[in-house]
């Protein structure tokens, strides 16, 4: 699958950079808070220094979610090539429990 | 009778207006009204500027006094927000969103072994598989960080 796809969506560097913030560099981190924080003030869920919560909740679940997907997107081919629909099973399974842990953290806060 | 020529003392014109000589002096400064000469004002002239800037002044302080209620509404509407624990701070979600990241990803690590179990070639494979999925996401990042250091919307 090309990374590229849905170049124009202003979520893509968002979701790219969720996956991989251990590896950003200040600099790039530094543009993911702003874009994070622009997203949230497109939906307008930013008042002065706060947010409201449950929008710049949903944002972070929605990247958290997209960002999963794409993960699972780029994995689930390469695996499929060595492996057989058990482990794909599996893998799907576990990438779905992944999710859901996540979710469940971020509707609990 | 009175019309456009009339003439009227500086006296009339405070009693008329309701002003001190001072305040009167000011607007003259200001260029609001103008003297014909000592103790010597149009009648008509200095009436129809002194209440056109009675009206302008009138119109600032509404419009000043309506932002000043606007942000008096908000900073309330913040405070009940606040008390009702519907706003955070921006750098309290961001720790969160950097908390939320963590706990994700610490489970991609035994993925691998999840899907191989005890087949350590499987488990290779499928962490090599792993690294490539990432690196394909670095390699993302780093492309659309580059489009917006260039002026580019990614």
């Amino acid at each position: 699958m090309s990374l590229s796809a849905e170049h124009d969506d202003p979520m893509e560097f968002l979701i790219a950079g969720f996956m991989v913030r251990d590896r950003l560099d200040p600099e790039t981190l530094s543009r993911w808070r702003a874009a994070f924080h622009a997203e949230v003030k497109r939906r307008g869920g930013v008042l002065g220094d706060h947010y409201v919560t449950a929008i710049a909740k949903s944002v972070l679940a929605e990247i958290t979610e997209r960002a999963t997907r794409r993960f699972r997107d780029l994995l689930v081919p390469g695996v499929r090539e060595f492996a057989d629909e058990d482990v794909i099973e599996e893998l799907e399974v576990a990438l779905s429990d992944i999710l859901a842990l996540a979710l469940k953290k971020i509707e609990e806060r | 009778m009175i019309d456009d020529e009339t003439i009227a003392t500086t006296a009339e014109i405070l009693l008329l207006a309701g002003f001190n000589k001072q305040r009167l002096s000011q607007l003259e400064h200001a260029e609001v009204v103008v003297r014909l000469g000592p103790n010597k004002w149009p009648l008509v002239a200095t009436i129809k500027a002194l209440f056109a800037d009675a009206r302008r002044r009138s119109s600032e302080y509404s419009e000043a006094k309506a932002r000043f209620e606007r942000l008096k509404a908000e900073r309330e509407r913040l405070k009940l927000m606040k008390e009702g624990g519907e706003v955070c701070y921006t750098r309290e979600l961001d720790e969160f969103g950097l908390a939320v990241y963590a706990a994700h990803v610490k489970f991609y690590g035994p993925l691998a072994a999840r899907i191989g179990g005890r087949d350590l070639a499987l488990r290779r494979l499928a962490q090599k598989e792993l690294d490539i999925a990432q690196q394909g996401l670095s390699d993302e990042m780093k492309r659309l960080g580059e489009a917006i250091k260039e002026g580019k919307e990614p």
